[in-house]
C-alpha cells in the first residue's frame, strides 16, 4: 500500500475511534484521535505545516475537554432519533451508523475529486469524517460532544480543502479548524458544558 | 470594512455592559438602551466609513456577483431597530436581562457573516449562529425538545456547510458530483432557516421569554435567508444549479405545509406558522437567481419583522388586526406585493412552482383574515393599560410598528432602496 493509502486507513480509523468513543474520556479521546487522523491526511498536499495546523488545535481542544470537561447529567440520550436512542443507547446507533457510513462514504468517494491527489482513498476518509462528525453531533448529549461532532466536520473541510487546493488554502483550513476547536475549548470550561 | 466590524461590534459590547448594570434596568433604560441598540446599525449604514458604505449594492439576476456591504449593513440595521421595536411594545413582558447576553452571544456572529468574503468563513459563522442560540437557549429554558431541536439544526448546518463549500472548491475538477454538493448545502441551509423535514425557527422559539425568544426571528432567519443568498452567488455555476433546485423544492414545501397549518391551525400556532412559511417563500424566491426573487424576500423580510411587534397579547385590537392582515398579505397590504414578486420570479421556472406559490400565498391570506377576526373579538391581555410614560411609549411604538407592517409592502419601491440601498 502507498503512503496516501496507509495515512487514510489511519485516518479512517480515527474516524470510527472518534465516532465510538464514549464515556468520561470519550469526547477528549475522539478530538486526538480526529486531530491525528485529519492531520495525515492534510499533510499528503500540505506537508508538515498542514499537519500542525490541523492537528494542533485539536490537540488543544482534546486536552482542554480532558482537563474541563464533563459529560452532562442525564442527557436526553440522541438528538436526532431519540426514540430509538431509549431502545438501543448512542454507542449501538453509533456502531450501526458507523458500518452505513463506511458504505455510503465508499460510495462518495467514487463521485468526488480532491484534485492534488491521485488515489480516492483520502477522499474516502474524509468523506468518512464528515459522516461521523454528523453521527457524533446528531447523537449528542451534551455540548461537548456537539461541539467535538463540529470539530470532525472543520477537519475534514481543512483536510479535503488542503488536499483540493494544497499549501494555497492553508490559511482557511487553519480558520475552520481553529474555530472548531476554540468552540470545543469554550464549552469544555466548566459550566458550560453541561448543557443538559 | 473592518472599522465598521470593530464599531458594530463594539457598539454590542458596549451596549451590553451597560445593559448589565442593575441600575440600568428600568423600563426607560431599557427603551434608551434599545433605541441606542437600534441607533448603531443606522450609523453603520451611513457613518464615515467611506464610500462603499453609501454605494447602492450591486445586484443582478442570475446569480452574479451580489455585493451585500449594504444590503447587509441595512439588514442588520433593520433587525435591530424592528427588535428594539418589538422589545419597546411588550416591555411589561419581561425585562432586558437577557437581552445583553443575548447581544454578546450573536449580534457579533451575525455581523461577521453578513461580512464574510469567503466561503468558509461563511459557513462557520452561519454554523456559530445557531448554536450559539441553542446554548442560550438551553440555560434558559434548561433540557428539552427546544434546545435539542436547535442543536440539531445548527449541527446539520455545519456539518453540511463545511462539507459543502469544500466540495464545492473541486467541482470544476471534474470528478465531483454538483448533486452532492447541492444535496449537502441545501439540507444545510434548511436546517439553518427551517425549512421543512427541519423544525422552523418561531416553532421552537414558541414558549421562550422575550428577549430570548426573538433570537430567531431578529438573527437565524434574517442571517441565514441573507447567508443563503450570498452562498448561492458565491457558488460555482455548476454546483449552485442542483442547489437551486432542490431549494426551491424545499422552499415551495415548507410555504405549502405551513401555510396551510397556519390556515387552519390556532391562534398560537398560526403566527409561527405565517413565518416559517414565509421563509420558504423567501428561500423559493432567492433559488430563482431573478432580480424579483430577491427584491421580494428582501421586502418580506421588512413585513416579517415587523408584524410579530403587533400581535402580542397586550396589543389593542386595532393593532392586532393591522398585523394580521400584514402578515397575511390583504391585497395591496403588507407582505402582499413582497409575495407577488416572488411568484414573478418563480413563475418563470415552471407552471407547478408558480400554483404551489399561488397556493400558499391564498393560505397565509385565509390565516392572516382568521387571525385578524380572532383578533377583533379577543380584548387585550390585562385590560386597559396605565397611564404611565412607559405604557404611553409602548402604545405608540405598537401603532408605529402596525402602520410600518402594513405600509411596506405597497411603499416597497421607498422602503427597499432607503433600507437595503438596493435600487428598484
Amino acid at each position: 500500500m502507498t503512503t496516501p493509502g496507509w495515512l487514510a486507513l489511519a485516518a479512517t480509523c480515527a474516524g470510527l475511534v472518534a465516532l465510538l468513543a464514549d464515556g468520561r474520556r470519550g469526547a477528549a479521546v475522539a478530538a486526538a484521535a480526529l486531530g491525528l487522523g485529519g492531520g495525515g491526511i492534510a499533510s499528503l498536499a500540505g506537508g508538515p505545516g498542514a499537519f500542525l495546523v490541523v492537528s494542533v488545535p485539536s490537540g488543544l481542544a482534546a486536552v482542554a475537554i480532558a482537563v474541563g470537561g464533563r459529560p452532562g447529567p442525564g442527557g436526553t440520550g440522541a438528538l436526532l432519533v431519540p426514540a430509538l436512542a431509549e431502545l438501543f443507547g448512542a454507542r449501538a446507533l453509533r456502531v450501526a451508523g458507523g458500518v452505513i457510513a463506511l458504505l455510503a462514504a465508499r460510495w462518495l468517494a467514487g463521485h468526488l475529486a480532491a484534485g492534488l491527489v491521485a488515489t480516492p482513498a483520502p477522499v474516502f476518509s474524509c468523506a468518512f469524517l464528515w459522516e461521523v462528525a454528523l453521527m457524533r453531533a446528531g447523537l449528542a448529549r451534551t455540548a461537548v460532544e456537539t461541539a467535538v461532532g463540529l470539530l470532525a466536520a472543520a477537519v475534514a473541510t481543512s483536510a479535503f480543502l488542503l488536499l483540493g487546493g494544497g499549501t494555497e488554502k492553508l490559511a482557511v483550513a487553519a480558520l475552520a479548524v481553529a474555530v472548531a476547536a476554540a468552540g470545543c475549548i469554550l464549552v469544555a470550561i466548566p459550566g458550560w458544558g453541561r448543557v443538559r | 470594512m473592518t472599522a465598521r466590524l470593530l464599531a458594530g461590534c463594539g457598539g454590542a459590547a458596549v451596549l451590553a455592559v451597560l445593559w448589565g448594570r442593575p441600575r440600568l434596568r428600568s423600563p426607560r433604560a431599557a427603551a434608551i438602551a434599545l433605541a441606542a441598540a437600534g441607533g448603531w446599525p443606522i450609523v453603520l449604514m451611513f457613518g464615515p466609513w467611506g464610500h462603499a458604505g453609501l454605494s447602492p449594492a450591486r445586484l443582478s439576476t442570475g446569480l452574479g456577483t451580489l455585493a451585500l456591504s449594504r444590503v447587509g449593513a441595512g439588514l442588520l440595521a433593520l433587525t435591530a431597530v424592528a427588535g428594539a421595536l418589538r422589545h419597546l411594545s411588550r416591555r411589561d413582558a419581561q425585562g432586558p436581562r437577557s437581552a445583553p447576553i443575548v447581544a454578546v452571544l450573536v449580534a457579533p456572529i451575525a455581523v461577521l457573516a453578513l461580512s464574510a468574503r469567503g466561503l468558509v468563513p461563511l459557513a462557520l459563522l452561519l454554523t456559530l449562529l445557531p448554536l450559539a442560540v441553542a446554548v442560550r437557549w438551553g440555560r434558559v429554558a434548561g433540557p428539552g425538545t427546544l434546545r435539542a431541536g436547535a442543536v440539531r439544526s445548527g449541527a446539520i448546518t455545519g456539518v453540511g456547510l463545511l462539507a459543502g463549500v469544500a466540495l464545492a472548491s473541486t467541482v470544476g475538477l471534474g470528478r465531483t458530483a454538483p448533486p452532492v454538493v447541492g444535496i449537502c448545502l441545501a439540507l444545510a441551509l434548511a436546517a439553518a432557516v427551517g425549512l421543512v423535514p427541519f423544525t422552523p425557527w418561531g416553532v421552537l422559539a414558541s414558549g421562550l421569554p422575550g428577549a430570548d425568544a426573538d433570537l430567531a426571528l431578529t438573527w437565524c432567519i434574517p442571517v441565514g435567508v441573507l447567508g443563503s443568498a450570498i452562498l448561492l452567488a458565491g457558488l460555482p455555476g455548476e454546483a449552485a444549479a442542483p442547489l437551486q433546485v432542490l431549494l426551491l423544492g424545499l422552499g415551495l414545501a415548507t410555504a405549502v405545509v405551513w401555510a396551510a397549518i397556519a390556515a387552519a391551525g390556532s391562534d398560537p400556532v398560526r403566527a409561527a406558522a405565517v413565518q416559517a412559511a414565509d421563509v420558504g417563500l423567501m428561500v423559493a424566491g432567492l433559488s430563482t437567481g431573478r432580480l424579483d426573487g430577491l427584491l421580494g424576500t428582501l421586502l418580506l423580510l421588512v413585513v416579517t419583522l415587523l408584524v410579530p411587534a403587533t400581535l402580542t397579547a397586550r396589543a389593542p385590537a386595532a393593532v392586532r388586526v393591522a398585523g394580521w392582515l400584514a402578515a397575511g398579505g390583504l391585497p395591496p397590504l403588507g407582505a402582499f406585493p413582497a409575495r407577488l414578486l416572488i411568484l414573478a420570479a418563480v413563475s418563470t421556472v415552471a407552471f407547478t412552482p408558480t400554483a404551489l406559490v399561488t397556493l400558499a400565498m391564498g393560505g397565509l391570506l385565509l390565516a392572516g383574515v382568521r387571525g385578524a377576526l380572532r383578533g377583533l373579538r379577543t380584548p387585550p391581555e390585562g385590560g386597559e393599560e396605565a397611564s404611565s410614560s412607559a405604557h404611553r411609549l409602548a402604545g405608540v411604538s405598537r401603532w408605529l410598528v402596525a402602520a410600518a407592517a402594513l405600509g411596506a409592502g405597497p411603499l416597497g419601491p421607498l422602503v427597499i432602496p432607503l433600507v437595503y440601498g438596493v435600487h428598484w
